[in-house]
């Protein structure tokens, strides 16, 4: 797989290269702004970006919007956006930008690097990673809706492993219960939220992001 | 037809019986209710029989009608689940003393039962004369029926009895029907206002007198001084409502209390000189004095208590003694001596001879002619009069310039020692969390690391157990120096200005939260955080203490003020202080003159309002 990283901290894409050339992703440009990311993109043709959302110049959001533009000009083009803390807002923009090969992680989970490194794997395969922080906030915040709160507790977590991109295989690994349990509950949540079930996972991720969007 | 003219003659004796009847029952009434005895209500109420038979005859016979004009009668009270009975704040343990109250009031406040007797002290006099004509002439005709004149009163008797009989309804009307509500008449409600300001320019004009008696009195002793500013503190505070002129306090801020020296004496200084004070209560009375003294405002206090009897008297007086004078003198006395010219012999004096005495030519012409004009003239120009005494007021009462800016730098001063000061405890705040947190767990880390390449080549198994132990110091440090980010100044809000911030904040609150902007550009990014921290701690009370389901947070920017509300639909009840964190919101807003208002209303909605005054960048 050949990667374009945007990230201005020297140390941190240095890290990340050996840590990504490690799992036999090949890192080919390095970059530390928007445009330059923009650029990279356009003359490597990479199978996916990996972004920071602060950039230089200005150190707010250069590395979010550069992210959203390049998925304007190529729908569809994977992106894995990394931040020092997740924002809700962000994750809806990301989302509104067509569907599918998105990723919104803390820099934290780059730890966990076989985690990391599947989570950059689905994403290139038109999947989304979303991380825990801001499916915890969305799910929450919402926990007073309605709909949201006929679901129970067990219900609820299996809709946050949903929305982070997990198979069923890994919803079951992280609950330590069956996968036919999973199953169940993945047909309950959709019946009590009213939408029609799937078994294409990144479509399914959709649904429920877009539910919980919806639904504030 | 003949028997309705053979009847009305007894009718009206029927009637004249009632008339008499009435001053034997206002005398009962009077009596008993005064006496206190059984009840007062029971007595008042009782005597309404009367009026009501005046009544119940006046529709039988004289083709009049009439409804009850009574408020219904109250309910009695009611046993509680406690066993108590209330009446207002009150209560009782039997239902007799409210039962009774409340007939009291329910007489007294009709206004029906003032018009009841009313009816029976003149029905004697008006109905019963009335209707004592037609029997009086038949009786008149009974006992001179010799002659022919007896013959001619007693049918005219006869024949006016029917027409006696409606007059008499007509009458009885007049006092006993329900009166029909009606609003103030055009000339009452052009009077009423003005009159007011009369009276207020007549009180105002008594005041400068007791205020020059006390700027007199200044000369006889500093005891007077204090007493001389909360006089015209007062007066202050009356011109803002009286005149509409408000007039802000011009004095310095008041003194701290003295301490005591080194020698445990209290001094105070008074230009070069100083006196040293045994007790504190003498040495803080003196600081009073002093500050008193040495300000300005005082000064001019003390002009305005000497100039205000001059101003009272050239716009205060002359309206006033034109309604007085035009009404009293030349209306009233008037009318008197006028009548009792006509009645005593050689009393010839009149008001208008004063009149006579300025411009003879007057004197011959009616008080009432000249007066009436005289007193409109007076309530005319008596609103614009007041408008004008406030105005002129307002020149040495009102702060000047310098008064005005000294309070403003006392105000900064004190809200730029508040600013400095939450930023220091913020900063101890942060030091103590970097020092426990992050700064303990990179410690740890350190050593794991340590421990780790000692055991790499002897126990490489234990050597990654201790490595993923670091691995797990290094995320909890990053995790808890994300959320001392956030509460130094959130991310969100430097990356995307107030309204994304704000947006934020909301979909993170555990609500149903809902954001509504109208803002054009950007504001100072210090009052972006003072806004977004006094609505984060505003929805964390929300959340807290309101029970609330729903809140709406409004931003707004209009005539240089930023306006931002935080509107739930919990129970209300919210107070100020109590550890709510709205002291802090105050706090925090007035080291940029901002303000945080506060509506809650027992069963809500509460409203938050603030308000900064601010430029858009």
């Amino acid at each position: 797989m050949r990667v374009v990283l945007a990230e201005d901290l020297y140390l941190l894409r240095e890290g990340l290269t050996h840590l990504l050339n490690a799992h036999g992703v090949e890192v080919v440009a390095g970059v530390d702004t928007g445009q330059a990311l923009l650029d990279a993109i356009e003359s490597t043709r990479p199978d996916a970006a990996i972004v920071d959302v602060r950039l230089p110049p200005g150190f707010t959001d250069e590395g979010l919007r550069a992210a959203i533009q390049a998925r304007r000009r190529t729908p569809g083009f994977p992106v894995l956006v990394l931040s020092q803390y997740v924002e809700q807002i962000y994750a809806r923009e990301l989302i509104a930008e067509g569907s599918g090969g998105v990723g919104y992680l803390l820099k934290d989970r780059v730890f966990d690097t076989h985690e990391f490194v599947g989570a950059l794997r689905r994403v290139r395969d038109g999947g989304t990673a979303m991380d825990p922080e801001v499916i915890a906030k969305l799910v929450t915040g919402s926990a007073h809706l309605p709909p949201m709160a006929t679901l129970t507790a067990r219900e609820r977590d299996v809709l946050g492993l949903m929305a982070e991109g997990r198979s069923n295989a890994a919803i079951a690994a992280g609950l330590f219960i069956s996968e036919g349990t999973v199953g169940k509950h993945i047909a309950a949540v959709f019946a009590k939220l009213g939408l029609a079930a799937s078994d294409d996972h990144n479509r399914r991720v959709l649904a429920v992001l877009a539910y919980l969007d919806g639904s504030r | 037809m003949a028997g309705r003219y053979a009847l009305a003659p007894l009718r009206c004796a029927v009637l004249v019986l009632v008339a008499l009847a009435c001053p034997v029952v206002l005398v009962v009434t009077f009596v008993c209710a005064h006496a206190g005895v059984p009840s007062p209500a029971l007595v008042v109420a009782r005597a309404r029989a009367l009026p009501g038979l005046a009544r119940w005859l006046a529709g039988r016979w004289s083709g009049e009608p009439i409804d009850r004009p009574y408020h219904p009668a109250p309910e009695p009270p009611l046993r509680d689940l406690d066993g108590w009975y209330r009446h207002g704040d009150d209560l009782f343990r039997s239902p007799w003393i409210p039962g009774y109250l409340r007939g009291l009031e329910w007489v007294a406040r009709d206004p029906a039962t003032a018009r009841d007797l009313w009816w029976m002290l003149l029905d004697p006099l008006v109905g019963g004369v009335l209707a004592a004509l037609p029997p009086l002439l038949i009786g008149y005709g009974a006992v001179s029926a010799d002659r022919p004149i007896g013959w001619a009163a007693a049918a005219l008797g006869v024949a006016a009895g029917p027409a006696t009989l409606r007059l008499h309804g007509r009458w009885t009307r007049v006092l006993l029907a329900p009166v029909r509500r009606r609003g103030p008449s055009p000339l009452w409600s052009w009077t009423a206002p003005r009159m007011t300001a009369v009276l207020r320019l007549a009180a105002v004009t008594a005041l400068s007198v007791a205020g020059a008696a006390l700027a007199v009195a200044h000369v006889a002793g500093p005891g007077a001084v204090p007493a001389a500013r909360r006089f015209v503190s007062w007066r202050r505070a009356l011109a803002g409502r009286w005149n509409g002129a408000v007039i802000d306090e011009p004095y310095a801020p008041e003194p701290a209390a003295p301490e005591p020296g080194p020698d445990g004496g209290y001094r105070v200084g008074w230009l070069a000189f100083g006196s040293v004070y045994r007790s504190p209560e003498r040495a803080a009375r003196a600081r009073r004095l002093q500050w008193i003294a040495e300000d300005p405002a005082s000064w001019r206090d003390l002009l305005w208590l000497a100039l205000e009897p001059l101003c009272a008297v050239v716009l205060a007086a002359p309206p006033v003694s034109l309604v007085a004078g035009g009404l009293v003198w030349l209306g009233w006395l008037w009318t008197w001596t006028a009548g009792l010219a006509l009645v005593i012999p050689g009393f010839t004096w009149s008001p208008m001879e004063l009149v006579g005495t300025v411009i003879p030519a007057l004197e011959e012409v009616p008080g009432p002619l000249l007066g009436l004009p005289a007193a409109a003239l007076g309530l005319a120009t008596a609103p614009a009069l007041l408008r004008l005494h406030g105005r002129v007021c307002g020149l040495l009462l009102a702060p000047t310039r310098t008064s005005a800016l000294t309070r403003r730098v006392e105000h900064l001063a004190v809200t730029r020692a508040q600013a400095a000061g939450s930023q220091a405890a913020e900063l101890r705040r942060i030091e103590r969390d970097l020092h426990d947190g992050a700064q303990a767990r990179w410690v740890a880390m350190g050593m794991n690391l340590g421990v780790a390449e000692h055991l790499v080549d002897r126990d490489p198994a234990a050597a990654k157990a201790v490595l993923a132990q670091a691995k797990q110091s290094a995320a909890s440090a990053l995790s808890e120096l994300r959320e001392l980010i956030r509460g130094i100044h959130p991310p969100i809000l430097a990356d995307r200005g107030l309204p994304d911030a704000l947006r934020t904040l909301a979909m993170d609150a555990p609500l149903d939260a809902d954001v509504r902007i109208d803002l054009l550009g950007r504001p100072d990014p210090h009052l972006e955080a003072a806004v977004y921290f006094a609505v984060s701690e505003l929805l964390t009370n929300v959340g807290k203490h309101a029970s609330a389901t729903k809140v709406v947070i409004e931003l707004t920017h209009a005539d240089g003020v930023l306006r931002c509300t935080v509107t739930d639909d919990g129970r209300g009840g919210a107070v100020p202080g109590g550890g709510s964190g709205l002291e802090g919101i105050r706090r925090r807003l007035s080291g940029f003159d901002g303000t945080l208002a506060l509506s809650s209303p027992p069963g809500g909605p509460t409203v938050a309002t603030m308000e900064l005054p601010c430029v858009l960048s």
